[in-house]
C-alpha cells in the first residue's frame, strides 16, 4: 500500500508542477497556454540527450535542460503570445499555443524518434522500493518549487511585478510596469520550471516525445481543482489527482481510473468551481 | 495552296488506307504473342512516408527485391514482372483512392496491400468489386472473408493467432493457470484482451485479473501490485507503446516478483531493455515472433532467409532495424502470388485462387502458408515461436546475426 501512495503521490508532484507553470504564464498573461506539457517534453528529451549520447555529467544536463527550457519559453511568448493577445480580446491563444505546442511534438518526434528512451538516473542509487529517487524526487521538487514561487512572488520587485499584472495588467502598465518585457520574463521562467519538471520526472516517465500533451492535460485538471493562481492549490491539485488516479486503479482497477478520477474532479468543480484555494471573482457593477 | 497536315505528307490516301490495313493486319496476327510477353504487373500500395514508414519502407525493399530475384529469373510464365507501387502515406482515403486506380485504371493482374490494417479494410470491396486477386498485408481478423471477399487472401500471420500461440504457451507450456492480462487503452489492446479471454475459456480457465492501462501512464506498479494480490502466476501484455511495455518489465522486476511475462513482439525490441532499470529484468519475459527469425547453433537463420540476406547483403542494411519479419514480409506477397500463377499457369484471378486452394504448402522465408477454399489466412501456427527475450544467440535469434 505504501508503493501505491509514494506512487500516487510522485504522479501528483510531476501534475503539480504542471499545474505551477500553467500560473505563472497565467499571472502576466492570461493565457493557459496549451503547450505546458511540452517544456517538460523538451527538458527531459535535451538532458537525455546530453548525459546519455554525449556523456556529459548529469548536472550540465541539468543546466543545459533549465536553459533549453528557457529559450523554448521565450519563443512561446515571441511566438505563440505576444501578438496575439495584443491584438485581439478574443482567446485565439487556444489555437496559437495549440499549433506551437503540434509543431513542437512533431519536430521532436522527427529529430528524436517515436520510441521512449531512457533517462539517466540522477543519483546513484539501487532500486530502494518506496524510497527510490523516481517517486521523490518529483515529489520534493514540486513542493520546493511551490515554496520557491511564493517567495519569489511575495519576497522579489519582479514577483510583486507578476502580482500586479495577475490582478490588472492595465494598471500595472499605467503605473510604468513594462508588461510586455515582464510577460516575456514569465514565460522564460515557466520553460524554465516546465523543463525541470520533465528533469524531476524523467525516470518515471522516460525521454519521450509524446509526454507533453499528456502531462499538459493532467496539469490543467491540476490547476483547475487546485484553483488558478494558487501555488498551494496547484500542488495540492496534482496530490489529489495523483492520488485519484492510484487509488482508483487499486480499488476499482485501471479500466475505471480516469473515469472515476475525473467524475470526481469535476463533482468537486460543480460545488466549488473556483477550486479548492482559489478565489472568486467580483464583478463590480 | 492548301496546307498538308503534317505527318501525311506526300502520302496518298491510297496508300495511307493500303498502311493501315497491312497495319491492323500485323497487330491482329501479333496480338497473342504480345499478350504471352506482356508483363505481369503487380499492384503495390505501402505507406513508405508517414506513421508507418520504417516497417513499410522494409517491406517494400523486400518485395522489390523478390520481384527481382523472380525477373532474374525470367519472371513468371515467362514474362517480365512490373511493379505500379503506390505509397499510400498512412493515409486509408488515399489508400482507397491508389486502390481504384490500380485495379481499374492500371491493368494489374493482382494488388498487393496496403499493408495495415487501418488502411487495408476499406480497400476490401474495390479490389473485390473489380475481381482482381488480393494479396493483404494486415492482421486484423475482419480482412479475411473467403465468401464477402473472395479472391483476398493474407500474407501474413492472424493477430488471433498470436494470441492463440501465447496463451497454448502459457498454459500448456509453462503450466501456468492464473493469467494477469494488462493491456493498453488503444482499440488493438482492448481487442486483444478479448482474445485473450477467448482462447483462455477454451482451457475452462479465466483471467484472474484484466487491465486496460493508458499506456502514456508515467507508473505502473499499482496495476501491477494489484495483479499479485490477485494471484497471478503469469502476466500476458498486449501492448506495442514501448515506453509502457518497459514500465512494466521494469515493475515487476523492481518488486522482484519473478513471475513470467508473455506478450506482443514488442516486448522483444531492443529499445525494451534500453529503458530497463536492470536488463535482468528482461529474464522470463517471452515475445511471440517467428520461426524465421531463429537462428541455428551456428548462428545461421532458416536457409531460405539467410540465403535471401546473404544476396542482398549490399542493400539490407537501412532495414535491418525495423527486423526480419517487415522484409519477408513484403517478400511474402511476392512468393506467395508466384507460387499460385506459376501453378495456375495463368494470370486469370480465379486460376489463380483455384490454384493457391489447392497448394498444400506455400514455404515463404517469411513461413509456411496453406490456403483452403474456406479459410484465405493461410499462415501456420508453426511459424510463430515464442521468443526468450533475455537469452543469448543462438537460441533467441533476434535480430539477425550473420550475413556472409
Amino acid at each position: 500500500m505504501l508503493l501505491v501512495i509514494v506512487s500516487g503521490l510522485a504522479l501528483g508532484g510531476l501534475y503539480g508542477m504542471t499545474a505551477l507553470v500553467y500560473n505563472v504564464m497565467y499571472s502576466t498573461s492570461k493565457v493557459l497556454s496549451f503547450g505546458t506539457g511540452q517544456f517538460a517534453m523538451v527538458g527531459g528529451i535535451v538532458t537525455a540527450w546530453l548525459v546519455l549520447d554525449f556523456h556529459l555529467p548529469t548536472w550540465l544536463g541539468f543546466l543545459a535542460c533549465l536553459v533549453s527550457g528557457a529559450a523554448f519559453g521565450w519563443l512561446a511568448e515571441v511566438i505563440a503570445v505576444r501578438r496575439i493577445v495584443a491584438v485581439s480580446d478574443e482567446h485565439l491563444w487556444v489555437l496559437s499555443t495549440l499549433a506551437l505546442s503540434t509543431m513542437v511534438q512533431e519536430a521532436m518526434a522527427i529529430w528524436w524518434g517515436t520510441d521512449p528512451t531512457p533517462f539517466p538516473r540522477v543519483f546513484p542509487q539501487e532500486f530502494a522500493g518506496a524510497f527510490d529517487q523516481k517517486f521523490w524526487f518529483p515529489l520534493i521538487l514540486a513542493v520546493l518549487m511551490a515554496v520557491g514561487l511564493e517567495q519569489f512572488y511575495r519576497r522579489s520587485m519582479i514577483g510583486k511585478l507578476f502580482i500586479a499584472m495577475s490582478e490588472d495588467s492595465f494598471a500595472a502598465r499605467a503605473r510604468g510596469v513594462a508588461t510586455d518585457r515582464m510577460r516575456s520574463l514569465s514565460y522564460v521562467l515557466a520553460g524554465m520550471l516546465g523543463a525541470l519538471s520533465g528533469f524531476a520526472g524523467g525516470q518515471l516517465t522516460f525521454a519521450d516525445f509524446a509526454l507533453g500533451t499528456a502531462l499538459g492535460l493532467s496539469g490543467f485538471i491540476a490547476l483547475a481543482v487546485g484553483g488558478i493562481g494558487s501555488s498551494l492549490g496547484a500542488l495540492v491539485g496534482g496530490a489529489v489527482l495523483g492520488m485519484l488516479t492510484a487509488l482508483t486503479t487499486h480499488y476499482f482497477g485501471a479500466e475505471y481510473q480516469k473515469t472515476i478520477a475525473i467524475g470526481l474532479l469535476i463533482l468537486l468543480l460543480v460545488v466549488r468551481p473556483q477550486g479548492l484555494f482559489g478565489t472568486t471573482r467580483v464583478r463590480q457593477v | 495552296m492548301t496546307k498538308k497536315q503534317p505527318g501525311i505528307v506526300g502520302v496518298s490516301r491510297r496508300r495511307l488506307m493500303q498502311g493501315v490495313g497491312a497495319a491492323s493486319l500485323t497487330s491482329g496476327l501479333a496480338l497473342p504473342a504480345y499478350a504471352q510477353s506482356k508483363p505481369i504487373r503487380m499492384g503495390w500500395i505501402a505507406a513508405v512516408s508517414g506513421m508507418f514508414a520504417s516497417n513499410a519502407q522494409a517491406q517494400d525493399w523486400g518485395f522489390h527485391m523478390a520481384v527481382a530475384d523472380l525477373n532474374e529469373k525470367g519472371g513468371l510464365l515467362g514474362r517480365p514482372i512490373e511493379i505500379v507501387m503506390r505509397d499510400s502515406a498512412a493515409d486509408p482515403s488515399k489508400a482507397v483512392s491508389f486502390a481504384k486506380e490500380l485495379v481499374y485504371n492500371e491493368s494489374i493482374d493482382v494488388l498487393c496491400g496496403p499493408i495495415n490494417s487501418g488502411e487495408a479494410l476499406p480497400t476490401l470491396g474495390i479490389v473485390s468489386g473489380a475481381k482482381k486477386l488480393h494479396l493483404i498485408g494486415g492482421s486484423v481478423e475482419e480482412l479475411i472473408d473467403p465468401v464477402k471477399y473472395p479472391l483476398g487472401f493474407r500474407n501474413l500471420n492472424a493477430n488471433g493467432q498470436w494470441i492463440k500461440v501465447g496463451v497454448k504457451f502459457m498454459v500448456e507450456d509453462l503450466k501456468k493457470t492464473k493469467v494477469a492480462i494488462i493491456n493498453d487503452n488503444t482499440g488493438y489492446g482492448v481487442l486483444s484482451r478479448e482474445a485473450v479471454t477467448k482462447y483462455l475459456a477454451a482451457y475452462n480457465l479465466k483471467p484472474v485479473y484484466t487491465a486496460t492501462v493508458d499506456p502514456n501512464k508515467p507508473d505502473v506498479t499499482d496495476e501491477l501490485l494489484k495483479a499479485k494480490e490477485a494471484g497471478a502466476d503469469v502476466i500476458t501484455e498486449w501492448s506495442n507503446a514501448t515506453g509502457f511495455v518497459a514500465r512494466l518489465v521494469n515493475a515487476r522486476g523492481e518488486q522482484n516478483w519473478n513471475v513470467p511475462i508473455v506478450g506482443h513482439p514488442t516486448i522483444l525490441q531492443e529499445q525494451i531493455a534500453k529503458l530497463l532499470t536492470k536488463r535482468s529484468y528482461w529474464d522470463n519475459v517471452y515475445g511471440l515472433g517467428y520461426q524465421h527469425q531463429i537462428v541455428d547453433a551456428q548462428g545461421n537463420l532458416p536457409t531460405n532467409v539467410q540465403a535471401f540476406m546473404d544476396k542482398h547483403k549490399d542493400t539490407i542494411g537501412p532495414f535491418l532495424a525495423a527486423g526480419l519479419p517487415a522484409f519477408l514480409q513484403g517478400h511474402a506477397a511476392v512468393t506467395i502470388y508466384a507460387a499460385g500463377l506459376t501453378k495456375a499457369g495463368d494470370p486469370d484471378p480465379m486460376k489463380v485462387k483455384a490454384a493457391l486452394e489447392s497448394i498444400p504448402v506455400i514455404n515463404a522465408p517469411y513461413g509456411p502458408f496453406s490456403y483452403t477454399p474456406t479459410d484465405h489466412n493461410g499462415f501456420q501456427d508453426a511459424g510463430i515461436v515464442l521468443v526468450n527475450a533475455n537469452a543469448q544467440l543462438p537460441n533467441r535469434g533476434y535480430p539477425p546475426v550473420k550475413i556472409a
